[in-house]
C-alpha cells in the first residue's frame, strides 16, 4: 500500500503541477477482542480488524517576502482504487498550496530516546487475554441477598493490538506496536430508597490483573457507600478534596497551558517564568509542584517514543517549585515561538505532595469521590460537576453524601492547593491521588 | 441542489456480498452485513495557520452480525475478497469461535422481513467540489473580525461535512442510504489579565456550505458577549426559576429521558424509567419525542446500523412516559417493539440503543411572557455539555452563559459557567411554560458513557423550570 501511495503522489505532482515539499505516511493496522457483559452473563463477543493509512502533503509556498508551508491531510484504505487515490491526493496537495502558514521543518531520521515496556499481553494466547482481565476485574464480586449487595451490572471488555509504520520524505522511519486494554464497568448496590450504581473506566497496557482488581473492587466498596448516602447539605467554606480522575484533570489544567500550541494560539495565558501556581504575583504558593512531560509510564497504554510529527521524545522538566522552565508541544509551535524543540508529550507525571492522603482528610472537608460527569474548562480553569458519591468529614464523623455540585476555578484556586504524598497512575500521568482546594462552591442538594 | 451519490466501493463491493450472505444464510439463524463508506472534509483557521483535512468519522468497512442458536456474535474488517465462497470460508470459524464463547446470553432470533429501500439526500452547496480557498478565506475573515487582539486575544473557525453512505443486506433486506450533515463553528477567548472566559457560536444540519451564512450572522453578539463574560459573577447557590434556550432544553430532554428510556439500559435494568411506563414523570406541558424520522436534522436516517426502519417515537405525552428507544437485541431480549435506534459509532463499534433527534414538542407561551413571569432567575443559554443517571435520575447541565432576570427583567448581570443539577422527575415536574417556537440543534455528539459517539440533534421550544445552581 504504501508504495502505491508513494507512486500516486507522484502522478497527482505531474498531473496537477503541484509538487508536495514533504510528505508523512503512517499507516496503522489493528486487532481488537471484545466482550460485554450483562451481570456475568456475555451478551456479545465481537472481533474487529481495522486498517488505515493517513497521507500528509506538505507544499511550499511564499507570503510577503516569506517562506510559506501548508499541509493537508487525508485518510486511504487498501480498499481504495487507484483513481481515488490520485482524485483525494490532487484535492490533497491543492488544499495544502492554498494554506500559507509559517515554514517549519519536520523531523527527519532519529533513534528513540525513550525505551517503551513490553506489553505482557505480547506473549498470551488470543483466547487467555481477554479472560485473565475479565477475571480479575469481577474477582472482588462476592454475591449475597444481603443489602447493600454491591456487583457489577454491566461490563465492557477491549483488549486490543496495534501496529504503526511511520515514515516521511525527510527520512524518519519506525515502527511502533500498542497493545491496548480497556474495560467500562457499571456497579450498583441497594439502597433502602432503591438501587444505586456508579461508573467507571480503565485504561492499561499490561494485563495487570492486581490494578484491574483494585478498580473494580474500590468502585464496588463506593457503590455500597452510596446505598447509604444522604443528600449533601448547604457546606459553606468548606475544603473539597478531588481525588483519582478529577485531581489528574487539575493537573493536566498546568500541563496542557504549557504546551506550545496553546501559548502560541493564545489560549493560554501562561509564559517562561511565570509561577503557574500564582493567581497574582502577590499569593503564595502552599505547595510547588513539579511537573515532568513523559514519553513512557509503565501501565499506561498511550506511552510512546516519538510524537505525532515523528519528533523523539525524552522525559522532560516543565515546571519547576512552580514556575514555567520549558514548553512542551508541536515542534512547529516551538519553532513559530523561538523555542526549542521538545515534542508532544502524551503523558505527564507531577511529583509527590507534602501531605499524605490521612493528614489531607484529617481536617473538616469535602472529599468527592465520583460525578456524573466532572468537567474542567483548559482555558478558563473552570470546573465543576453533580456529586454522585462524596464523603463529607464534620471532624468526627466521615459520611456519604450524594446530589448538589462543586464550581469554582482553578486559575482563582490555585495557590490554595496541597497534593496528596501518595502517587498513581491516572489515564495520562502518575501523579497525586488527591489534592486539596480552598474556596470551591459547593451547593448542596436540599 | 446536489444529490449525494452512493458510494462507489458500496455498490461495486454489493454483488459479492450478496452472494456472501447467500453462502452463509444456511449455516447461521440470522445473518446480515453493514458495509459503510463516510468521507469527510474539514477546514479550520486558528491563529497564523489554516488546516484541510478530514473529519475523524471518515469509515470504510463492514460488520457481519451471525446468530445461532439464540447467541449473537459480530465480525468486522475494512474489506472484503473478492472470491465470495473463499471469504463465507473466513467468516464461518471467526463466527463459529465467538458463538461458542462461554456463558453466552440467548436471544430470540432476529426478525429479517422483507424491506428494500434507499433514499439521497441533498446539499445546496456542495462541500467537496467547492474551491477550497473559498471556504478558508471564509473562516478567516469570520476569525479575524472576532479578535481585537484586547479582549478578545484568540478565535479559531472549523467547517466540516461528512458525506455518509450506507449499505445494509440480509437474505431479505436490501438496504441503501446517503447524505450529508455539516457543522461549523467559530470559538473565541476573552482576556483580562489572568482570567481568560470563552464562547462560541455553532451552526449544523444535513446540509453543506450554506450553513456558514448563519455563522456569519452570529457574530456581533458572540463579540459583545465575550466582552461581558469577564465581568460574569458567580451565582450564590440554591434552586432558581430557569429558563432553558432551546439547545439547553433539548439537552435536558436527551439527557432526563433520552439516555434514560434507551432500552438496553432496562435491559441491564440500569433504567429506572422502566418501572414508570404509563406514569407520570413530567407536567402537563411535557410532550416529548426522539426520532431519525419526522425531522430533518443531523440525527435523521432511513434506516439503522442494524438495517431496521427509521420511527419517530413519543417518549413523553403530556407528562406521561410512554415508550422506549430500541436497539435490536434489547427490544428482542424485552419483547417490546422495535424503533429504528441500534446505531454505531462506526463499522467497527457495537451497536446500542441510541438517540437521533431528541426534542420537546412546542408550546403556546411566549419567550417574552416567560421572562416576564420570572420574579427572580435565570435565562440559560450556550451549552457546554450535560450528562445523564438513568438508574437514579440526576441531571446535570452545564451552561456557559447565564443572564439574570428579576422582576420580569434582565438585569444585565450574567454569570458562568451555570453548573445546573436536579433530580428529574422535579425538573420535569416544574415545567410550567413552554415557548411556542422549535429549533433543533447537532452541533454535537452523544456519548454511550464517555465513548461511542454518534451523530445527534436536540432542542425544541424553550422552557421554564425551576433547577439547582451553582
Amino acid at each position: 500500500m504504501k508504495e502505491r501511495i508513494v507512486k500516486a503522489l507522484e502522478r497527482a505532482e505531474k498531473k496537477g503541477g503541484i509538487k508536495a515539499a514533504e510528505w508523512r505516511l503512517v499507516s496503522t493496522n489493528s486487532s481488537r477482542q471484545e466482550r460485554y457483559y450483562v451481570k456475568d452473563d456475555l451478551e456479545l463477543a465481537r472481533e474487529v480488524e481495522e486498517a488505515r493509512q493517513s497521507l500528509t502533503v506538505y507544499v511550499d509556498g511564499e507570503e510577503g517576502g516569506k517562506k510559506t508551508r501548508g499541509e493537508a491531510t487525508i485518510s486511504l484504505q487498501p480498499s481504495f482504487s487507484d483513481e481515488e487515490i490520485d482524485a483525494k491526493i490532487a484535492q490533497a496537495l491543492f488544499a495544502a498550496s492554498i494554506s500559507k502558514n509559517p515554514w517549519f521543518d519536520l523531523p527527519g531520521a532519529a533513534a528513540a530516546k525513550s525505551v517503551l515496556p513490553v506489553s505482557g499481553f505480547e506473549t498470551m494466547d488470543e483466547t487467555s487475554r481477554a479472560e485473565v482481565c475479565r477475571k480479575a476485574l469481577f474477582a472482588p464480586e462476592t454475591l449475597s441477598e444481603e443489602k447493600p449487595c454491591p456487583r457489577i451490572n454491566a461490563l465492557e471488555l477491549f483488549v486490543s493490538k496495534t501496529s504503526k509504520h511511520f515514515i516521511n520524505s525527510k527520512g524518519a522511519r519506525f515502527d511502533t506496536v500498542q497493545w491496548k486494554g480497556y474495560s467500562e464497568f457499571i456497579v450498583e448496590a441497594k439502597g433502602d430508597s432503591g438501587p444505586v450504581e456508579l461508573f467507571d473506566d480503565i485504561a492499561f497496557s499490561q494485563p495487570d490483573t492486581a490494578r484491574l482488581t483494585a478498580a473494580t473492587g474500590a468502585r464496588l466498596a463506593n457503590v455500597k457507600d452510596r446505598a447509604a448516602a444522604v443528600p449533601t447539605p448547604a457546606l459553606k467554606n468548606l475544603p473539597v478534596i478531588l481525588e483519582g480522575r478529577e485531581a489528574e484533570e487539575i493537573f493536566a489544567w498546568f500541563f496542557n497551558n504549557a504546551s506550545t500550541e496553546s501559548i502560541f494560539m493564545k489560549v493560554s495565558p501562561f509564559f517562561l517564568g511565570i509561577n503557574v501556581q500564582q493567581n497574582d504575583p502577590a499569593s503564595s504558593v502552599a505547595d510547588p509542584l513539579d511537573i515532568w512531560a513523559e514519553s513512557a509510564i509503565p501501565g499506561l497504554p498511550d506511552s510512546s517514543s516519538y510524537d505525532s510529527d515523528g519528533f523523539p521524545l525524552e522525559r522532560t522538566l516543565v515546571v519547576k517549585k512552580g514556575t514555567l522552565k520549558c514548553l512542551t508541544g508541536g515542534i512547529r509551535y516551538a519553532d513559530w515561538l523561538g523555542q526549542p524543540r521538545k515534542g508532544a508529550f502524551p503523558l505527564f507525571s507531577v511529583s509527590e505532595g507534602s501531605f499524605s492522603l490521612e493528614q489531607l482528610r484529617n481536617q473538616p472537608c469535602l472529599e468527592l469521590i465520583k460525578f456524573s460527569d466532572f468537567r474542567l474548562e483548559t482555558t478558563t480553569g473552570d470546573f465543576g460537576g453533580e456529586i454522585r458519591l462524596a464523603y463529607w468529614f464534620d471532624g468526627t464523623r466521615r459520611i456519604p453524601v450524594t446530589g448538589g455540585s462543586i464550581s469554582g476555578s482553578v486559575a482563582e484556586l490555585r495557590s490554595t492547593m496541597v497534593r496528596s504524598k501518595e502517587r498513581g497512575l491516572g489515564a495520562r500521568s502518575l501523579c497525586p491521588v488527591a489534592v486539596k482546594l480552598t474556596g470551591v462552591s459547593i451547593t448542596g442538594a436540599l | 441542489m446536489a444529490e449525494r451519490p452512493h458510494s462507489t466501493f458500496l455498490q461495486a463491493r454489493k454483488p459479492v456480498l450478496s452472494r456472501v450472505i447467500k453462502t452463509l444464510a444456511p449455516q447461521f439463524d440470522y445473518i446480515s452485513v453493514l458495509g459503510a463508506d463516510d468521507r469527510g472534509i474539514s477546514y479550520s483557521a486558528t491563529p497564523g495557520e489554516t488546516r484541510t483535512g478530514e473529519p475523524t468519522w471518515v469509515q470504510r468497512g463492514f460488520v457481519f452480525r451471525a446468530q445461532k442458536n439464540g447467541v449473537v456474535a459480530e465480525y468486522a474488517c475494512p474489506d472484503i475478497d473478492q472470491d465470495a465462497a473463499a471469504f463465507a470460508g473466513k467468516i464461518v470459524p471467526v463466527m463459529e469461535k465467538l458463538l461458542a464463547a462461554p456463558g453466552a446470553l440467548r436471544y430470540p432470533t432476529i426478525p429479517d422481513e422483507p424491506l428494500n429501500a434507499e433514499f439521497k439526500g441533498t446539499v445546496e452547496i456542495d462541500p467537496f467540489t467547492t474551491d477550497p480557498n473559498l471556504v478558508l478565506s471564509r473562516l478567516i475573515k469570520l476569525r479575524e473580525e472576532l479578535t481585537d487582539g484586547h479582549i478578545v486575544v484568540m478565535a479559531q473557525t472549523r467547517y466540516e461535512c461528512m458525506d455518509v453512505s450506507r449499505l445494509f443486506l440480509s437474505p431479505k433486506r436490501d438496504l441503501m442510504q446517503s447524505f450529508a450533515w455539516s457543522q461549523a463553528y467559530i470559538f473565541g477567548v476573552s482576556r483580562r489579565g489572568q482570567l481568560s472566559k470563552t464562547s462560541y457560536r455553532p451552526v449544523s444540519g444535513r446540509s453543506g456550505l450554506e450553513l456558514l451564512d448563519n455563522l456569519e450572522t452570529s457574530l456581533p453578539e458572540l463579540k459583545e458577549e465575550l466582552v461581558l463574560l469577564l465581568d460574569a459573577v458567580k451565582i450564590e447557590p440554591g434552586v432558581y426559576d430557569v429558563i432553558l434556550d432551546p439547545d439547553m432544553a433539548g439537552t435536558l430532554a436527551h439527557e432526563a429521558f433520552g439516555h434514560g428510556v434507551e432500552t438496553d439500559m432496562f435491559f441491564k435494568g440500569r433504567a429506572k424509567a422502566a418501572e414508570y411506563i404509563n406514569k407520570r414523570v413530567g407536567s402537563d406541558l411535557v410532550t416529548m419525542y426522539d426520532g431519525a424520522a419526522g425531522v430533518d436534522q443531523c440525527g435523521s436516517y432511513l434506516f439503522d446500523d442494524e438495517g431496521r426502519a427509521a420511527t419517530k417515537t413519543k417518549v413523553i405525552d403530556k407528562g406521561i412516559l410512554v415508550s422506549g428507544i430500541s436497539d435490536t437485541l434489547s427490544a428482542l431480549a424485552l419483547k417490546i417493539p422495535l424503533t429504528g435506534n441500534g446505531r454505531r459509532e462506526a463499522y467497527s463499534h457495537k451497536a446500542y440503543a441510541r438517540m437521533t433527534n431528541t426534542y420537546f414538542a412546542p408550546g403556546e407561551s411566549k419567550v417574552k411572557d416567560m421572562i416576564a413571569s420570572v420574579k427572580k432567575g435565570w435565562y440559560l443559554s450556550r451549552l457546554n455539555s450535560g450528562m445523564e443517571d438513568p438508574r437514579n435520575w440526576g441531571i446535570q447541565l452545564i451552561a456557559m452563559v447565564g443572564k439574570e432576570i428579576e422582576n420580569g427583567a434582565f438585569t444585565g448581570r450574567i454569570a458562568s459557567p451555570v453548573f445546573c443539577s436536579g433530580y428529574v422527575p422535579d425538573v420535569l415536574g416544574a415545567i410550567d411554560m413552554v415557548s411556542d417556537d422549535f429549533t433543533l440543534s447537532g452541533s454535537g455528539f452523544c456519548g454511550k458513557g464517555y465513548k461511542e459517539y454518534v451523530k445527534v440533534s436536540s432542542g425544541g421550544p424553550c422552557i421554564k423550570t425551576k433547577m439547582r445552581l451553582g
